[in-house]
């Protein structure tokens, strides 16, 4: 599906579900409401006027000063430079997968789809979910099956997926910040991209055990998303 | 002189753009705060925090369309509502049940068939996503928001937009290529 059809869906969707409110009636506010948005109101002024008053340099004439060709060429040839960085495609390869990396996402297919199964013939799952997540939904079809753990306190959320290689692929990893990293999971080679920060961990894991492509998300440190991927069993 | 004189006549106008925008706006963003919160209190108090973030930064609100304020304005307090419906009633944020279906009656779009599944299947798709998910598309998407610009308009983390990003690209791209087979 191309973006423009998708933004065009995206904003029938939105036209849907906002559309009742294009005649709203008159809301009465309250007078401590008017009050308030009086203050908001000032407060904005404020800010737009500070805003132009730091965006206005004092004028200064300065000397004409004549570039030499030099340091034209050079600039020229700097523009040229950061063009082709800002377009460049470069190509991932592990040992399961491989795929398109741009400088922003990367999108991984698995190597090897020869004799795998066509849908799903065996179930797995992730045997070690901690317990204070609880299942909130497990969707599945011949070719894929997602089911999604969420902690109800702190809004983590654990995703797994299991695909039929055919099925599978990548949706635009976020590797502008993070690179992809090769790891092993139980006998396999499997791909990791650390999402974490200073106040939150979190990441995604990817191999393929032959068969099925397996995925999990979760907001939990490395460390433990690896030890649910090892943790995966037929049902 | 003249460069001087229209920057004067901008920041006039920049001044009162808000103003005016909350007079032609005001009971339709009250109407989504209400429908979310059933309290007319709450409902003006989820009105004013959308105000101040902009209040605070109005460069943001400069740059957007006439169109995007309005799509801006109305996924924001929508989502204010829910965090403080959810926080008063220490739900789940994820799990409230928003009653869309009745929304999907007034599909306009042709459902013309593309690449074997309808545009009406996928709007009722995006319909059910998770909110967080479809805000998280629509202000990214439609309006152009950075992740940066999201995660402050939405009041969560940049992982927690770039992650429900993700999720909901993926959702969609699972959902139609099980369709097309």
């Amino acid at each position: 599906m191309s973006e423009h059809v998708f933004a065009e869906l995206l904003k029938e969707s939105y036209r849907q579900e906002f559309s009742q409110y294009d005649s709203s009636p008159v809301f009465k506010t309250s007078g401590k409401h008017n009050r308030a948005m009086k203050r908001i109101f000032k407060i904005y002024e404020k800010n737009v006027q500070k805003l132009h008053t730091n965006s206005i340099p004092a004028y200064t004439p300065k000397p004409m000063r004549r570039l030499s060709l030099k340091a034209i060429s050079i600039a020229i040839l700097v523009a040229f430079l950061a063009v082709l960085a800002g377009c460049a495609v470069a190509y991932f390869i592990s040992q399961s997968f491989h795929g398109e990396k741009t400088s922003v996402s990367t999108n991984l297919l698995p190597i090897n789809t020869e004799n795998c199964p066509t849908t799903i013939e065996e179930i797995y799952n992730i045997s070690g979910v901690p317990m204070e997540f609880e299942k909130i939904s497990d969707n599945s079809n011949p070719f894929s099956r997602t089911v999604e753990y969420m902690n109800n306190s702190t809004k983590q959320m654990i995703v797994f997926s299991q695909y039929t290689k055919l099925s599978f692929s990548s949706i635009n990893l976020n590797t502008e910040k993070h690179e992809l990293e090769e790891i092993d999971i139980n006998e396999y080679k499997a791909v990791f991209i650390e999402q974490s920060n200073e106040n939150h961990s979190s990441g995604i894991i990817m191999w393929d055990n032959g068969d099925y492509v397996f995925e999990i998300f979760g907001d939990l440190p490395k460390k433990e998303l690896i030890n649910l991927a090892n943790a995966t069993k037929i049902s | 002189m003249i460069s001087a004189a229209l920057v004067i006549l901008k920041t006039d106008e920049e001044r009162n753009i808000l103003s005016v925008f909350y007079n032609n706006y005001k009971d339709r963003l009250l109407a989504i705060a209400f429908s979310k919160l059933h309290s007319k209190s709450l409902a003006e108090d989820a009105v004013e925090e959308a105000f101040m973030q902009i209040a605070t930064k109005p460069e943001k609100f400069f740059s957007l369309t006439d169109e995007e304020k309005i799509r801006y304005f109305d996924v924001v307090v929508k989502n204010l509502s829910i965090h403080m419906f959810n926080k008063i009633n220490k739900q789940n944020y994820e799990n409230i049940d928003e009653h869309e279906s009745e929304l999907f009656s007034t599909i306009t779009l042709e459902d013309n068939i593309f690449d074997g599944i309808s545009h009406g299947e996928i709007i009722n798709f995006i319909n059910n996503l998770p909110q967080l998910q479809r805000s998280v598309l629509i202000l990214t998407r439609l309006n152009g928001l950075s992740i940066d610009d999201t995660a402050q308009a939405l009041n969560v983390s940049k992982d927690v937009v770039n992650q429900r990003l993700y999720l909901a690209r993926k959702s969609i791209k699972e959902f139609i290529s099980e369709r097309n087979r």
